[in-house]
């Protein structure tokens, strides 16, 4: 009432009326914008409108940053890098389809080589395949030869191996039941619900790209309805299931313990009974 | 009101031609029908080609509360009229004549070549160079007046022994060079039956040479020849710099495809399209289907073909759209420039790309644009055929299974409606039936990947 015409204007100028002759100021980022524009010049928001709940954080997202200022967002979970089909796209010929993955969760943030052609380094420090590394804030990786700095929000990657940020939800892929387990490096591969291709080939869910002896697309391991089978694509040197050859497509059921041989592969079943209750305690 | 309405129409489609400056935001508006803005300011705009730019998203809506990826459609829309006369072309026609040319296939390029300069008129300026151990400069770059005389010089063409294709290009590209302005349009055409023998072999220096040309506004076309040249160099040729890739299975067809490559350069309305992608804060890059991009911190540059009358070019690229607070977001601004041939300027238009970002996702099923969605089937259908088409190469995929493939990528190309493509790979799977080795196939379909790649529907 105490306000003429024109104060109004001004109190309502950010809210609705993008023509007023006045900058606005985005609701969202705070970006000061020239008048007359419709849309935030950083962060595009529609100037005229009211934005939604205002999230918490908005820099607490991990990202990797390439030297020409790409960047790469890190999802919660788990997130492949590669050339092809990945959560993290890099499109260089030096990248693998199947490169890398990165895991962001409990309050870290972890990169594991998958077996790569040209590898993936750490602060120039090359990886062993298929060993998880942790990285901090500011840490170089290099994927083949495409290096990323990494960014990650305060309180992330500092005390690696100590997990307390259990408020991060942890991602339901890590939750499954089923396993097969390399019996040399005991490196465990969960096996989501679904179907687990494994071959010699990256496209594979489960790629071996460095063992000759198995073929481009080997064998698939189903898991549905907590039972657990597997069946031999038509591999050239067969799948062994206990010491005994499956025919190929002939569906066999698994059981925890067993050993599937494929090619130079050694792997055991691990098939955890389940748990109803999820335990995000201790 | 009304009157506002059709005012700032009118300004929308002015902004279009101002240049870089303009307001990117309005040009939203539909492009004005011919004769239903009589505005004072179309009366006072030169003429433009009308070149319209819209920047379309897999979905309308977007999660605001989890990061998710979408696709991004960029649709560049040539007019269906001419405006004014074509540009004039600054052509050079580089033709192996190496010993394998000998008979049937020089014969029936002389005849082409002849048909080039009957089709062109005195403003184009042409040049002939041919190649075998060394390099022949049949005709330097004139313009096309005494075409008697010009067919002379043709016919006196012989062949050599060896295939120098580094050399022929190199002289090939100062021939156009050496006329060169902004006024012509370029284009080089290279005809090859065989691998590179002499000279630079390797398929990076070669490639790296067009690369080059492209640079200085010259497009290659390549057209390989019979069953024994290097599909792979041929159409990476034409992939690097723009232009187009023909196989030629037979001799008598030569004369068929430089008509239709003339043909479709006689109709280009615009060239050195540049397609640039600005992103907003929390969108990002995920990768760019078909061609080949650059990125920067908050965006990515392509080069397009040049447009031809009527054609649709389609850029699909997929970005990751990161949560954010609720709300409507432009979350890219597609900015396209080009050289309109009819006016003969630097012309920019640009579209936005816009989602809400909702916290009910069950508005998601409602979003979803199915011009966008279709678009994704087709690059997905690109993808499945270079897989198969390397499956064949290195023999990993035998012939049935190649024929499997192959019917299943027929199958989803004719669903979406790419009919000339999905008739290629029929042509494809026949000649597997045959009992082709698969190189006539394979020819063939390095065709169909690049024309899915460089994303251009004829009119």
């Amino acid at each position: 009432m105490a306000l003429g015409a024109e104060g109004e204007a001004l109190a309502f100028a950010a809210g609705n009326r993008t023509q007023m002759a006045v900058s606005s100021e985005c609701p969202v980022c705070h970006t000061s914008n020239p008048p007359g524009e419709i849309y935030c010049g950083d962060c595009g928001f529609l100037l005229a409108s009211t934005p939604g709940a205002v999230l918490e954080a908005e820099d607490a997202q991990p990202r990797l940053v390439a030297a020409d200022g790409r960047e790469f967002a890190l999802n919660p979970g788990r997130n492949r890098v590669g050339r092809i089909d990945a959560d993290l796209l890099v499109a260089d010929p030096s990248v693998s389809r199947t490169h890398a993955a990165i895991t962001f969760e409990g309050g870290h943030c972890r990169v594991e080589d998958l077996g790569s052609t040209n590898g993936t380094r750490v602060n120039g420090q090359r990886l062993t395949p298929n060993v998880p590394r942790d990285l901090a804030d500011g840490d170089e990786v290099a994927f083949g030869a495409v290096t990323l700095r990494v960014v990650l929000p305060e309180g992330v990657g500092l005390e690696a191996g100590q997990s307390e940020g259990e408020s991060e939800a942890a991602p339901a892929a890590a939750a499954s039941p089923a396993y097969l387990v390399a019996e040399e490096s005991g490196t465990e591969y969960p096996l989501p619900v679904g179907t687990t291709t494994i071959g010699r080939r990256s496209a594979n869910t489960l790629a071996f790209p460095g063992d000759p002896y198995l073929s481009g697309r080997h064998a698939e391991v189903r898991f549905e309805d907590m039972v657990l089978t597997f069946m031999d694509l038509g591999s050239t040197n067969g799948s062994f299931l206990n010491e005994e050859r499956v025919p190929p497509h002939e569906v066999r059921t698994l059981s925890d313990g067993d050993l599937l041989v494929l090619g130079q592969q050694r792997l055991r079943v691990r098939l955890e009974p389940v748990i109803e209750a999820p335990d995000d305690r201790c | 009101m009304d009157s506002t309405r059709i005012f700032s129409a009118g300004e929308a489609d002015r902004t279009q031609w101002v240049g870089a400056d303009s307001d990117p935001d309005r040009t939203q508006f539909a492009p004005p029908a011919a004769g239903a803005d009589l505005d004072a300011t179309q009366y006072a705009a030169p003429p433009t080609s009308s070149v319209t730019l819209q920047c379309l998203v897999e979905n309308a809506y977007a999660p605001a509360a989890r990061n998710a990826p979408a696709h991004l459609l960029v649709q560049v829309q040539a007019p269906a009229t001419a405006y004014g006369r074509r540009l004039p072309l600054n052509l050079c026609l580089c033709i192996d004549r190496s010993g394998s040319m000998e008979g049937e296939p020089l014969d029936f390029v002389k005849r082409a070549c002849a048909h080039v300069v009957d089709l062109l008129d005195p403003n184009d300026i042409l040049s002939i160079v041919t190649f075998a151990e060394d390099i022949e400069v049949v005709m330097p770059a004139r313009r096309v007046v005494n075409r008697q005389l010009i067919k002379e010089h043709i016919q006196r063409i012989d062949t050599g022994n060896t295939t120098n294709l580094y050399d022929g290009l190199l002289t090939a590209g100062r021939q156009i060079a050496s006329v060169q302005s902004p006024a012509y349009l370029n284009r080089l055409l290279v005809l090859t039956d065989g691998e590179p023998t002499t000279g630079i072999r390797d398929f990076q220096s070669i490639v790296g040479q067009v690369a080059e040309l492209k640079g200085r506004g010259i497009s290659v076309t390549a057209l390989g020849f019979g069953p024994d040249y290097n599909e792979e160099l041929m159409a990476g040729i034409a992939r690097r710099s723009g232009g187009n890739y023909y196989f030629i299975a037979r001799p008598e067809l030569i004369p068929e495809v430089f008509r239709k490559e003339l043909e479709s350069l006689l109709t280009v309305v615009a060239k050195s399209l540049r397609l640039q992608l600005h992103l907003t804060r929390w969108t990002q890059v995920r990768q760019v289907y078909g061609l080949q991009p650059s990125y920067h911190p908050r965006g990515v540059t392509m080069d397009l073909v040049d447009l031809e009358r009527g054609a649709l070019i389609s850029a699909l690229v997929e970005v990751e759209l990161q949560r954010r607070p609720a709300g409507t977001y432009r979350v890219a601004q597609a900015q396209l420039t080009y050289d309109d041939l009819a006016s003969g300027r630097t012309q920019q238009v640009s579209a936005d790309a816009v989602v809400e970002f909702v916290t009910d996702e069950s508005r998601l099923l409602e979003g979803i644009n199915p011009v966008v969605q279709r678009e994704v089937e087709v690059a997905r259908a690109s993808r499945h055929l270079e897989r198969t088409v390397m499956g064949m190469k290195t023999q990993a995929l035998s012939s049935a299974a190649a024929i499997a493939e192959l019917e299943r990528t027929q199958a989803l190309l004719t669903a979406q409606g790419r009919l000339e493509q999905a008739q290629e790979v029929t042509a494809a799977i026949h000649s597997l039936r045959r009992g082709d080795s698969g190189a006539e196939a394979e020819k063939t379909l390095m065709g169909t990947i690049l024309d899915l790649e460089q994303g251009q529907r004829k009119a």
